[in-house]
């Protein structure tokens, strides 16, 4: 038995949450079946700044088809792709990939990030050179805006390019791969780039195999040709006024030489260093140490051992002059401060709940809003319940997962096209979801960007509003 | 709503003429898809091959007048639609260049071979109807109401097996298929399942036809009956593997539902059509659908706009109660089969019993899609009832 009444049960419930230090607001509402609690959080500006932008943001209508990810403690950042998310997370701030051999940022640095995909690279210099001034270049315009939402997220100073960078000023066709954004580019080669993605997928620890491998591969290469306008490097140090580059970062899938080739005589000298990513056929990778060499570089270059299927390696070049920045260690305390994820805060509240009202069933779900009275947008009735805001999630994931395959089949890494689930089949798993849920409780793309149970369940749990994420 | 696991032949006879019939023949998602469609060989193509492909590809669709594709070495990064065309082209190394030379002579063969090019028909909306008639002008006219969204290829079979002996006419559903001047798909009116059924009265005026027997298939039944119950210009109407909205009266099969629940979806609007249209590309769409017709049955799952003009189109057939509609009072032929397991033959069975002057042909054989096959035993049966009910007809003319 409940010891609350029905009403004074979220009431109570309520009032606990306004109780943590990161809650602004709280409200508990149930849902029209009453068998399910949701609690609506407006996060606290102070100790949770983060939360407290995001949903501001959000609701702004700044969310579009992003989605809000939180790849690691204290990171929250809209992406395109959870998994791709994951990866630059891993790659950029876990790993330290570009600050190696020497490659440091003073304070106050200029940084150009060419190739920002997110901006994850943006965010990590901006953190680690308080006052840093970031120029991020991004061709594809889903991606740039993902890149001024989490500038704008996290307080980063960043000035953003939508568009390529290239030996000369005009347009070119440009290759996105939406299920692979990372990438895209413009000299997209469909064999190529497909040898380079099964090469990264056939090493390491979850290497892929056999049809998985084939189904990840197809799903992922699928590819929109786009126009795009390009400028050069020169141009745009002219354009925006900048004295000198501390450093200068590239990834641009293939299009690394053309960067270098519109550098510019006069801005060579100011460019103290460069880490970028070579595609080395061709013996590009020679021509481009040669030239940093001849430009009076120091160089050294490296491949990740799960890139060695792959022609992609990692250049550093830096004046030996230059002066020695903060040297950033990989893992080191996370430079974001903002606050709790959703999640971790989630974890708090749920804690809170169990200590102060031990006997109280907690909400199903929590989700973090701006402002009680608006709901996805729109003012919220007194009382009406969000179409979004009903029950456990994965509980219902689970119980619809086992209708269609079997209950032995609810497993975490149980994938949903290796037990035989088809197009229709996935649209009996929405349909169902949706009934429970709501109308668009789930993107159709997450069912083959994040096909095990396991994942699909984490990300449905995550997402303030999964029916928004596209991949 | 035309699916099945079975799996057909693949033409692979490497021939000019064979290529020039299979481009034209994927016409429809080429002519639609907003990239130029990437194509892959059965194989590799070694040594320089594929620039010799890519220029006889080139070469074979201006010809043609159709858009260009594009060759890529390996399938790996096609969406469904292109790998349904690639498997239909079954490209190999082209024979010959003697073969080349011949190039014009049979672009010109392949245009006007049966069924020909398309007459395009005003709707009663305006809204142009891409039509193809076949058979003697004098003799009785039967109208084939193929399944929502299908190209003319898919209800080709049914043309030429009637065509001996009657003026047969179909057309391609509205706002589903580009015009063959590059002008794109036109603007999807009207899509409730009342337009439809007026579009088969239009093609009949298109043609000039004053009445006719419509011979619905899958889908395309709900849309004969509709037409049938407005007009008596219909003189008598055979329903083939109907696929029919009857309420709590008649159950249907999962599939029915999955499609459904996939048309409510994506007909909620574009935005939503996009998301699931990225779904059903996944190559492995493909492995669901029966392979030697596949490129037809892709169609409108082919664009994201296409999809959600299907939702609308489809949406309404499959989801207008078609218990009004029963009071038809034309002779009637119902055919299924216990073996039709994508729609269930319990609706045709309801149909068969509600409409005033019907029989039912439940057949020991035949799933969904033989229906479009025109095999000789359905063929058969349509003739002998044709005779039957186009007597009058004859006598008349």
């Amino acid at each position: 038995m409940n010891d609350f009444t029905d009403s004074s049960r979220e009431r109570a419930l309520a009032e606990v949450l306004r109780t943590h230090p990161a809650v602004a607001d709280a409200a508990v509402i149930e849902s029209t079946d009453g068998r399910r609690l949701s609690a609506r959080i407006v996060p606290d500006p102070g100790a949770a700044p983060m939360l407290h932008r995001s949903a501001a943001l959000e609701a702004a209508g700044r969310l579009g088809d992003l989605s809000w990810h939180e790849p690691a403690s204290g990171v929250r950042v809209a992406g395109f792709n959870r998994s791709e998310t994951d990866f630059l997370h891993r790659e950029i701030f876990a790993e330290n990939a570009y600050f190696r051999h020497g490659i440091t940022l003073p304070p106050g640095a200029v940084v150009v990030d060419v190739g920002a995909n997110i901006g994850m690279f943006t965010l990590c210099a901006a953190l680690h050179s308080p006052g840093a001034r970031v120029i991020a270049v991004e061709p594809v315009a889903e991606l740039a805006e993902a890149v001024a939402l989490n500038a704008e997220l996290h307080g980063v100073d960043a000035t953003l390019l939508c568009g390529a960078l290239g030996r000369a000023e005009g347009e070119t066709e440009f290759t996105f791969y939406p299920n692979n954004s990372v990438m895209s580019g413009r000299f997209a080669d469909a064999s190529e780039d497909l040898a380079v993605l099964k090469g990264y997928l056939l090493t390491g620890q979850n290497a892929e195999k056999g049809a998985q491998l084939d189904r990840l591969v197809a799903d992922r290469m699928r590819a929109e040709h786009r126009r795009v306008r390009v400028t050069t490097l020169a141009c745009l140090a002219d354009e925006l006024g900048l004295g000198h580059i501390d450093l200068l970062k590239i990834d641009v899938e293939k299009a690394e030489a053309e960067v270098l080739e519109g550098v510019g005589e006069a801005l060579w000298p100011r460019i103290e260093q460069i880490v970028m990513e070579v595609h080395d056929t061709d013996g590009r990778l020679d021509t481009v140490l040669k030239e940093l060499r001849s430009r009076g570089f120091e160089v050294a270059h490296e491949q990740d051992p799960r890139l060695l299927l792959t022609p992609c390696h990692n250049v550093y070049a830096r004046r030996p002059e230059a002066a020695a920045g903060r040297a950033l260690e990989a893992a080191s305390a996370s430079p974001f401060d903002g606050g709790p994820t959703q999640r971790e805060l989630e974890q708090e509240l749920r804690e809170l709940i169990a200590r102060s009202l031990p006997s109280a069933v907690p909400p199903d779900r929590f989700a973090v809003v701006a402002d009680l009275a608006v709901v996805d947008g729109q003012p919220a009735a007194p009382g009406a319940v969000p179409d979004l805001a009903d029950g456990s999630r994965t509980a219902i994931l689970a119980r619809i997962w086992a209708g269609l395959f079997g209950a032995e089949a609810v497993q975490p890494d149980a994938d949903f096209f290796d037990l035989g689930g088809d197009s229709l089949t996935a649209v009996r798993l929405l349909a169902e979801i949706e009934a429970e849920l709501g109308e668009g409780a789930l993107a159709p793309d997450l069912i083959f960007t994040d096909s095990t149970f396991g994942a699909l369940a984490a990300a449905m749990e995550t997402d303030p509003l999964p029916g928004r994420a596209v991949s | 709503m035309p699916t099945s696991t079975a799996v057909g032949a693949v033409p692979d006879t490497g021939s000019l003429s064979a290529l020039a019939q299979a481009l034209l023949d994927t016409a429809s998602l080429t002519r639609v898809m907003p990239e130029r469609v990437r194509v892959a060989p059965v194989e590799p193509f070694p040594g320089d091959g594929t620039s010799s492909a890519q220029a006889l590809l080139d070469r074979l669709t201006g010809a043609l007048g159709l858009p260009e594709v594009e060759m890529v070495p390996e399938p790996g990064p096609l969406s469904a639609a292109e790998l349904a065309v690639s498997r239909r082209l079954a490209l190999r190394p082209p024979d010959s260049a003697a073969d080349e030379d011949q190039l014009e002579d049979v672009a010109r063969q392949v245009l006007t071979a049966f069924p020909g090019r398309p007459i395009v028909v005003p709707a009663y909306d305006g809204s142009p109807l891409r039509c193809w008639a076949a058979g003697p002008e004098d003799a009785p006219a039967v109208a084939v109401v193929s399944a929502c969204g299908m190209p003319v290829g898919l209800a080709s079979n049914w043309l030429a097996a009637l065509s001996s002996s009657y003026r047969v006419v179909t057309w391609e559903s509205r706002g589903l298929f580009a015009g063959d001047d590059g002008s794109g798909l036109s603007e999807l009116v009207g899509h409730s399942l009342d337009v439809q059924g007026d579009d088969l009265l239009a093609v009949l005026d298109g043609f000039g036809i004053p009445r006719a027997h419509a011979m619905g298939l899958c889908g395309g039944a709900a849309i004969a009956l509709a037409a049938t119950a407005r007009s008596d210009r219909i003189t008598s109407m055979s329903l083939w593997h109907g696929d029919y909205e009857l309420g709590d009266e008649a159950p249907k099969t999962a599939h029915q539902r999955d499609v459904e629940s996939l048309l409510a979806m994506v007909a909620r609007g574009r935005q939503q059509a996009a998301g699931m249209h990225r779904l059903m590309s996944r190559p492995a769409t493909l492995e669901a659908l029966r392979q030697d017709i596949a490129h037809y049955l892709i169609h409108p799952y082919a664009t994201s706009e296409l999809l959600y003009r299907y939702g609308l189109l489809n949406g309404a057939i499959m989801s207008t109660d078609c218990r009004p509609l029963l009071t038809a009072g034309q002779p009637t032929l119902v055919v299924t089969s216990a073996k039709d397991t994508t729609a269930h033959p319990a609706g045709s069975e309801f149909i068969a019993a509600h409409l005033p002057r019907a029989e039912l042909r439940s057949m020991p054989e035949g799933d969904h899609l033989t229906a479009f096959d025109a095999g000789s035993e359905l063929v058969d049966l349509a003739r002998e009832f044709l005779r039957d009910v186009t007597t009058e007809d004859r006598k008349g003319t």
